[in-house]
């Protein structure tokens, strides 16, 4: 019997206004949105912004320093690096997206298995999840680039591998703690089957917490595909990726420093953009943690 | 001598979504030294935010709207929070309705009973465990030299209760707290923490406050009852008055669905149709008018005061004063 | 009149403690009886109240009917049709004639369907097709004693009592033969539990629905149920008519919890309350199991497991020495 509280106001969830104006008195969340948007309207509409074809070659104009006519200067085969990092973004947000996406569907479709099926499927899934996440990553990366070769793909493999064991222990956890839940056991109650009751009564109630937490997996895998075309695992020239750029610019780190600060500025800043973006909005959507009045 | 705790024109807001609500509304009553008060009321009813305002443990998203609480003369909320740390626990203590809160569930049982006579500086630990051990005798624990050391999941629901109200009473409190104590319990448990409590009255001299939702706790053990309903006080009566003489029609209609009452022949079990008034407007009628198959125009027009209808009696109704 | 319901030495079994642990811990068997030989029956349009308090395993009997536990040993019949133990469009259709609803009325109510899609939900599982499911929908409602407003409501803007009306509603639906309703006053104040009450009742009239009442409040069976079956450590102790039952219980369990009931009358003090608590189910006493807190026990108690005595005719009770039949202290 619980113990009792107002009865007259049960806390429903608060209405999506509020949560929003709560995220943007933030300061920290104001910030976190700004970079966002940035980084995303620079992703989606980098054939419009980019001056330049990241690709051209223009030896002549080789390493010039930031000018009007190259923000970010020129790199070592005298490609705009401005062109280079606003195309850049456009990759980044590609692999976040198609990777995340791939990850939720395959460590999600595995996680609900699991939880909801029998106790023998869900130890040998478990058993399979444990397996893919104690592999380093370093490790799983190179013996990926190995066999198919360093590309985009890639990229988005490893990133799947790394992160749907991730997902689909959440996953799990949430459609065992559902599968208990009295209406769970009502619908049961009705007739409803497995497939209907994974499909219309736990995937809706489990997507919300899982799609904040995906999306504060983006800087990660953002990064992770920097990191890994900075190796020359990931992309390959001439494909723009900061990556790439850092790469480039870290054979000439002493006399033309712009080229990797040009890398790895943008890189920093939409990492902080989405953790801010990513905590304020967690904060919001949680009224116990509101503490005014 | 003045009583014991006196509250005195208590009004407690809390956050809503929208705009504050109000839990409680200029609430006066006071606990004499010895006597058992009952304070009954349903959900909404704002007991559980009285009883945890009188030691300031409510959330953070309440607010004292107004008035004050005494405490032996002094008042509650103008100590800091040092002060009234003393007397939590020590003077004023408190038992909750699930004891599995109250109690750590990583401590053994003897650890938390020797770590709350922690003022008590001029006894040695063994003192303290013995001072325990014979609490918990009192309170029915069986073998209670042995079970001492054991952690809280490995008693019974009911034992845990036992427990917690041992743990209030080892500093002989003043004021002795009992919000829903029984509420998560058994019938037959139930009634057994109510034998316990009618014993222990004959050793511990304090004053408990006994906050329940059902009359037949209430009538059971206490000296008087003070009835809530939507956060304000609607009737206060010596026990044996009140279920004879209930003057308040909210108070009737409360004993009336009690299912103890059941009339033999009855036919169908009786309820208050209607809901609780909203706790967030502003009070301009009677708060029961809603539901009252008394109610007339006054009612709705004008908000009652409490009258005195006998000593010790009071009552807020429109129909008690001519 | 046909039996509508028939369970016979019906028997529900979980781990509790993990094979490990039991052996580590010196307990032979990990299993507990959480329904251990039940039997009873409810006829056409009848209603039984199943009571008992914590893990006297009525919620499980209940569960057990609908078929959400397995069961072992005994067997459930549905106007003389077994349990379908295979599953399938035979479980399905035996899902079809009863309904239950359940203890917690918002959280058996999937968080975000409306009210309208929780009520006509039963017709899409079933497939029942042809059906205004509006119409439905306002009908059940309006079934309940709940306005057409409600329909766009979500559960957590319902009141506990709103909230148990939609999940009774929600049970109606596709016009079962048998409601379970288990616990249908937890929670909820005094002042309102008769409104839960009441209309099963009225449900039952209009409708000739059957009732199993799962409760631990005694009173309320008084009104809502012609018979009564006391549990105790998974075992029905006592069945008869209410009003004989509540005049003149056999069992001691059964007037210890009478007993137990405060009285709302300062000048009536009720007997002293019975002592000890319930035994663990891994840990059965020998005997009657009710021995270790029995007021009247005697020898023959501790040793022998009393078998179902008839105290008069459809009053049965499992003690030695039933109350008022002569055989008691």
């Amino acid at each position: 019997m619980s113990a009792p509280t107002f009865e007259a106001e049960a806390t429903p969830a608060p209405p999506r206004a509020a949560a929003l104006r709560h995220l943007l008195a933030d300061p920290l969340g104001r910030f976190g949105l700004a970079l966002v948007l940035v980084f995303l309207l620079t992703a989606i509409f980098a054939d419009a912004i980019a001056p330049y074809n990241p690709s051209a070659i223009a030896i002549p104009a080789r390493l010039q320093a930031p000018s009007l006519t190259h923000l970010f200067g020129t790199d070592q085969l005298g490609r705009d690096v401005f062109s280079r990092v606003v195309l850049g973004a456009r990759i980044a947000l590609e692999v976040a997206l198609v990777a995340i996406s791939l990850a939720l569907a395959l460590g999600g479709a595995i996680g609900l298995a699991a939880g909801y099926g029998p106790r023998w499927l869900d130890a040998i899934l478990v058993l399979v999840f444990d397996t893919v996440r104690s592999f380093p990553t370093i490790m799983f990366a190179l013996a990926l680039v190995t066999l198919i070769g360093p590309s985009l793909e890639t990229v988005i493999v490893i990133v799947v591998a790394t992160f749907a064991p991730s997902y689909g222990r959440i996953v799990r956890t949430q459609t065992q703690a559902l599968k208990h839940a009295e209406f769970i056991l009502a619908e049961r109650s009705l007739g409803a089957g497995p497939a209907r009751i994974l499909a219309v009564h736990v995937v809706p109630n489990i997507v919300g917490p899982l799609f904040i937490l995906a999306s504060m997996d983006v800087p990660v895998v953002i990064t992770i595909e920097a990191g890994l075309s900075f190796l020359g695992f990931g992309v390959r020239p001439p494909t723009p990726s900061w990556g790439t750029v850092l790469n480039d610019g870290y054979a000439f780190i002493g006399n033309t420093p712009w080229i990797i600060l040009a890398g790895g500025l943008p890189l920093v800043l939409s990492t902080l953009g989405f953790t801010f973006l990513g905590e304020a909005l967690r904060d919001a959507i949680d009224p116990r943690l509101r503490k005014e009045f | 001598m003045a009583a014991l705790l006196e509250i005195d024109g208590l009004s407690v807001d809390f956050a809503g979504s929208q705009r504050p609500i109000h839990a409680l509304r200029d609430v006066r009553f006071s606990i004499e030294r010895g006597r058992i008060v009952g304070l009954v009321g349903e959900s909404g009813s704002g007991k559980s935010t009285l009883s945890l305002a009188i030691l300031r443990l409510l959330a953070p998203s309440a607010r004292i709207a107004a008035g004050t609480i005494r405490f032996e003369g002094v008042d509650l909320f103008a100590l800091s929070e040092a002060a009234l740390r003393a007397l939590r626990g020590e003077r004023i203590a408190m038992v909750f309705q699930d004891p599995m809160s109250t109690l750590n569930p990583v401590l053994s049982v003897g650890a938390q009973m020797i770590d709350v006579q922690f003022r008590r500086a001029d006894l040695s630990r063994a003192e303290k465990r013995a001072r325990a051990v014979a609490i918990l005798k009192r309170v029915g624990i069986p073998d209670p030299e042995r079970r001492i050391d054991d952690y809280p999941h490995q008693f019974s629901g009911g034992m845990r209760q036992r427990i917690s109200i041992a743990m209030a009473l080892m500093s002989r409190p003043d004021l002795l707290i009992a919000d829903e104590p029984t509420t998560a319990l058994d019938v037959t448990l139930e009634a057994q923490i109510l034998d316990l409590l009618r014993d222990l009255r004959r050793d511990f001299a304090g004053a408990i406050l006994l906050v329940s939702h059902h009359l037949g706790v209430v009538a059971e053990i206490c000296d008087e009852v003070v009835v809530l309903y939507a956060g304000e006080l609607v009737e206060q009566a010596p026990v044996a008055e009140l279920f004879a003489n209930p003057r308040h029609p909210y108070t009737r209609a409360l004993l009336d669905c009690d299912p103890g009452r059941l009339a033999a022949d009855a036919q169908s079990f009786p309820t208050i149709p209607g809901r609780l008034p909203d706790l967030g407007a502003p009070r301009t009628a009677c708060v029961f008018v809603a539901r009252c198959p008394l109610a007339f125009e006054r009612c709705r027009a004008e908000a009652p005061a409490l009258t005195t209808v006998g000593p010790g009696h009071r009552a807020s109704c429109h129909l008690l004063d001519g | 009149m046909a039996e509508l319901l028939e369970i016979e030495r019906l028997r529900v079994r979980f781990r509790a403690v993990k094979p490990l642990n039991a052996w580590l811990a010196g307990i032979r068997d990990p299993m507990i009886s959480a329904v251990a030989d039940v039997s009873l029956s409810i006829p056409e349009g009848g209603a039984f109240g199943l009571v008992g308090e914590s893990g006297s395993g009525k919620t499980t009997l209940g569960r057990a009917i609908m078929g959400l536990v397995p069961t072992e040993g005994g067997e459930i019949r549905l106007k003389g049709v077994p349990f379908p133990r295979r599953g399938g469009p035979a479980l399905k259709a035996w899902r079809h004639q009863i309904a239950m609803t359940f203890q917690d009325p918002t959280g058996s109510l999937s968080p975000r369907f409306t009210v309208r899609s929780l009520i006509t939900e039963p017709f899409r599982i079933h497939g029942v097709t042809g059906r205004d499911l509006g119409a439905e929908a306002r009908r059940l409602v309006s079934l309940v004693g709940l306005s057409p407003d409600f329909l766009d409501r979500y559960a957590h803007e319902l009141s506990g009592g709103q909230a148990r009306r939609v999940g009774i509603a929600r049970a109606l639906a596709l016009d079962p033969r048998l409601l379970i309703a288990d616990e249908p006053t937890a929670g909820l104040d005094v002042s309102v539990q008769g409104e839960v009450l009441n209309l099963l009742a009225r449900l039952r009239h209009e409708l000739g629905i059957a009732l199993l009442l799962i409760t631990h409040n005694l009173a309320a069976v008084r009104l809502s149920a012609e018979r009564l079956g006391v549990m105790y450590m998974g075992r029905l102790i006592e069945t008869g008519p209410t009003a004989t039952v509540f005049r003149a219980a056999a069992h001691p369990y059964t007037a210890a919890l009478l007993a137990a009931i405060p009285i709302a009358d300062p000048t009536r003090h009720r007997e002293r309350a019975i002592a000890g608590e319930v035994p663990s189910l891994l840990n059965r006493p020998p005997g009657c199991e009710f021995h270790t807190r029995c007021p009247y026990v005697q020898a023959r108690c501790r040793a022998e497991a009393p078998a179902k005595r008839e105290i008069a005719p459809d009053h049965l009770a499992r003690c030695h020495f039933p109350l008022g039949a002569g055989g008691s202290g």
